[in-house]
């Protein structure tokens, strides 16, 4: 059955056709948002609550969109909220810490060594504007439109992204590739 | 050639963004210039690397889980009855683009708002260099007092966990039911050492005054907005169907408001 067929039965509130939306979908949107957090069970919440509120306001779906593509921005949006709280949540215990004990634990910033921590190591923006173009393979007009930004923004941001990464790469000494990249600031 | 120009467009060459002219004009150079093609090698190892980054499957009761809170949803749904349903449905859509919002008090049944016209010129007049000040200044003219996240919970439909800190290091500073026209409103007052944000909720619709100041549209996140400037602060709307978010504060309401609004946690 072709999408627009299967949203229209979802607008009904059909759970054959919300199941099939998901099958469709599930395995991108949770590869999504594990890599945006690097976590198991955060990627299954951000997972569940993106298909939860599609379902629930897929009458606001605008049909000119990509449903693919709405469900990114959910995902998305919901990666990204997860990760400030997260990120204060971690400020908080930091300054807790620092205030209990001037003692200089190993530097979490020097011991990756991979792409997964190199990216980590990124802005949770970042990462995602990564992932959306050379993992899920949106166009900088479907990226725009899932950050909400122009695709001249996209462009800009995504250059930055690379850079960082590739600097993030290189800095860990984790590929040849990663060295050989941070002669070229593209 | 100019390679530092020509190189700032490499990521677009690749990812297929640019203009067939463009990209004519680059072929051109990378034909002579190993520098450039190296830096476009680097962008292709790169980019490679992270398509190849293997997907792994979902876990098996992912969607038994949604299924499941989706039933829930339905059964609360069918208890609260169509009424109360209908602008619950219509504040997540808000929530989920704003990342904030509440709703109004309230059961089954409840009518529309009524109130058609509400005067900011009280905050904006007052508001100085402490929100408060304005904030007190509404409440004397609207009527309202101080309430708790807990009575909030209690009473509204609407559960809000504004985050133990927000950007700027404001913290909730306090909370007011306020009276708008049939309806009572929550107000949140977020202050910090250098910075304050108030966020408010107001009937949809609604005629507003600002005392002459002018109201012009804006851009909040991807949203459309307006914004009233008050020396260094902005008001700032972003309306729905339903409800209308008020914000507020010194941020930027283009590149700053939508990601701090955004960690304002709602259940709904």
């Amino acid at each position: 059955m072709d999408e627009t067929a299967l949203i229209e039965r979802c607008r009904a509130r059909e759970r054959e056709a919300q199941r099939e939306l998901y099958e469709k979908y599930s395995r991108r949107i949770y590869n999504l948002a594990l890599r945006m957090t690097r976590n198991a069970d955060d990627a299954f919440e951000i997972a569940q609550d993106t298909f939860v509120r599609a379902f629930e306001r897929i009458d606001s779906f605008d049909r000119r969109s990509q449903f693919g593509t709405w469900l990114h921005r959910i995902a998305t949006n919901e990666a990204l909220q997860l990760l400030r709280r997260r990120k204060i949540r971690q400020k908080h215990l930091r300054l807790i810490a620092e205030s209990r004990t001037a003692q200089t634990d190993h530097n979490p910033e020097t011991d990756y060594e991979d792409l997964e921590e190199a990216l980590a190591r990124l802005s949770g923006e970042a990462r995602a504007i990564l992932l959306l173009r050379y993992q899920e393979g949106f166009d900088y007009a479907a990226i725009g439109e899932v950050l909400g930004c122009p695709p001249g923004t996209v462009a800009s941001r995504l250059s930055r992204a690379r850079a960082e990464l590739r600097r993030n790469l290189d800095d860990s000494g984790a590929t040849a590739e990663g060295k050989g990249m941070s002669k070229h600031p593209t | 050639m100019n390679c530092e120009k020509l190189r700032a467009q490499l990521g677009e060459y690749h990812d297929g963004e640019l203009s067939s002219e463009a990209v004519r004009r680059l072929d051109t150079h990378l034909a002579e210039c190993g520098g450039c093609r190296e830096a476009l090698e680097s962008i292709r190892a790169l980019a490679t690397r992270v398509e190849g980054w293997e997907a792994v499957a979902p876990p098996a009761n992912l969607w038994q889980a949604i299924a499941n809170r989706l039933d829930r949803r339905v059964a609360a749904h069918a208890r609260s009855g169509p009424l109360a349903w209908r602008p619950l449905a219509t504040a997540a859509a808000v929530l989920l683009v704003v990342g904030l919002g509440w709703l109004f008090v309230g059961g089954p049944g409840t009518s529309t708002a009524t109130a058609h016209e509400f005067d900011f010129t009280p905050l904006l007049n007052n508001v100085g260099d402490d929100l408060g000040i304005g904030l007190r200044a509404l409440i004397e003219r609207y009527g309202g007092r101080a309430t708790t996240l807990d009575e909030a919970a209690r009473t509204m439909r609407v559960r809000v966990h504004p985050p133990e800190e927000l950007p700027g290091e404001m913290r909730l500073r306090s909370m007011h039911m306020v009276n708008m026209g049939d309806h009572e409103s929550l107000t949140f007052h977020f202050a910090g050492p250098r910075d304050q944000m108030l966020v408010m909720q107001c009937p949809p619709g609604m005629r507003k005054q600002y005392g002459g100041r002018e109201c012009l549209p804006c851009t909040v996140g991807a949203r459309p907005g307006q914004v009233v400037r008050e020396g260094p602060w902005r008001l700032v709307h972003v309306e729905s169907e339903n409800v209308c978010i008020c914000v507020v504060s010194r941020l930027d309401e283009s590149t700053e408001l939508a990601a701090v609004l955004e960690l304002l946690r709602i259940d709904y």
